[in-house]
């Protein structure tokens, strides 16, 4: 039998010993308020995970999205192509592929988009080298 | 009675499914990455497991108005689905119905709040492992253990590595003769959301597969926080791997170990034979 070293106390204490983090902005986490915003649009770009669907969205797009309920700032986000602005209102990146997809952009393509980056600089920074932040130890400038 | 022989810690982004629907394998950029997992064929071929423990997180595709944090594959099979740029050309994989029921029934008396899912579908998590490891038609039973890995709030390291361990005890009380390897699959690093998007850190997924090895339980502390300023974050799906060592003894042998950033994702293997196990 696995030896017994559970004791939620003692993780506790040992999580403890590090002072809180602060997150900062390039990090967007999907939580509670997000997936409630974002419901219609997630849902939305799930639906289109049937191929049917994804070619009436890809034929007229404006259509397909009245009809699975978005509003019209919803809309106009996806007709803009703001993925940023849609993934900090609510829409999850795991469902935004799939919106991406069948209209031929890369995911890629969307992430030099979100970090405001060319795309041909962007593929150049790869693939990435050494950061120097092994552990939980090296995140000293991110704590309080 | 059930024994578990190992345990394989693998990435599941679905750039290698792409990249192997498109036999791009032995292409220069990709060989190096697919004749990584030849070593885990070879030892999946000496253990001959009857059934997976495939511990993964679902991207939506079973889970997005209903969220669970636990959800355990209970059906005769796990279908594999269109996840909306055409449905791989793969058969459904077989579950192990008997063993799964077994397990949520352990699971639930000590304490593991388990959805149960007669219908959990096959996406990329469970999948790019697969037919990374297997060919069709699958030589194993699948059990899909699904920890949320995408709606935050999301169950800690800590509680993933107890679920690994009550999991150990589950399939250790189960009479009935069956060989089982344990998956633990996603990461590592990688980020697809926000400006931070292709954050990939490979100091920090080297010492994970260090740590994951020899001091699994120093990962128990890590918070979900600290998983994302390290590893980006969608990295926080290597609970799925912290599950999966929680399920084997103190006792491991790394067997097989890899590890490549080429792009935007950390991809790493390691083979674990657990010792506890060995064929005597």
């Amino acid at each position: 039998m696995p030896t017994e070293t559970h004791s939620p106390h003692a993780s506790v204490a040992r999580r403890q010993a590090y002072r809180p983090l602060r997150l900062p902005d390039s990090i967007i986490v999907y939580d509670g308020a997000r997936a409630l915003r974002g419901r219609r649009l997630n849902q939305f770009a799930l639906s289109i995970r049937d191929e049917e669907h994804r070619r009436r969205f890809v034929a007229d797009e404006t259509a397909y999205m009245k009809a699975e309920g978005l509003t019209p700032h919803e809309i106009d986000m996806v007709h803009r192509r703001d993925w940023l602005e849609i993934v900090k209102y609510g829409g999850n990146m795991y469902a935004l592929i799939k919106v991406a997809r069948a209209l031929g952009i890369s995911q890629a393509r969307v992430g030099a988009q979100m970090r405001g980056e060319d795309f041909n600089a962007f593929m150049a920074s790869r693939p990435v080298g050494s950061t120097g932040i092994a552990s939980r130890d090296d995140l000293d400038q991110w704590r309080e | 009675m059930a024994r578990i022989l190992g345990g394989i810690g693998t990435s599941h982004a679905p750039s290698l499914a792409f990249a192997q629907d498109a036999g791009k394998e032995n292409d220069p950029e990709w060989k190096e990455i697919f004749d990584a997992y030849h070593p885990a064929h070879a030892w999946l071929r000496e253990k001959a497991p009857d059934t997976v423990v495939l511990i993964y997180n679902d991207h939506m595709n079973t889970f997005s108005d209903i969220v669970p944090a636990i959800a355990i594959s209970v059906g005769e099979t796990n279908p594999v689905i269109d996840e909306g740029w055409g449905k791989r050309p793969f058969p459904d994989c077989p579950n192990d119905p008997e063993l799964a029921w077994h397990m949520v029934t352990h699971l639930v008396a000590h304490d593991f709040d388990i959805t149960t899912c007669m219908s959990q579908q096959v996406d990329h998590g469970m999948l790019t492992p697969i037919t990374l490891l297997f060919k069709p038609p699958w030589p194993v039973r699948i059990i899909g253990v699904s920890i949320n890995a995408v709606q935050h709030p999301l169950p800690s390291p800590r509680r993933c590595w107890d679920l690994g361990r009550e999991i150990r005890r589950a399939i250790e009380s189960y009479t009935k003769d069956t060989k089982v390897v344990v998956l633990g699959t996603g990461g590592l690093s990688h980020q697809t959301t926000g400006p931070g998007f292709g954050h990939v850190n490979p100091d920090w997924d080297e010492n994970f597969m260090t740590l994951l090895e020899t001091e699994p339980e120093t990962l128990a502390d890590y918070t979900q926080d600290e998983i994302m300023l390290l590893g980006g974050t969608e990295s926080v799906e290597v609970v799925n791997w912290i599950c999966m060592r929680g399920a084997l003894s103190d006792e491991v042998t790394c067997v097989h170990r890899f590890y490549a950033a080429p792009m935007l994702t950390g991809y790493g293997l390691l083979v674990l034979d657990d010792k506890m196990n060995e064929e005597k």
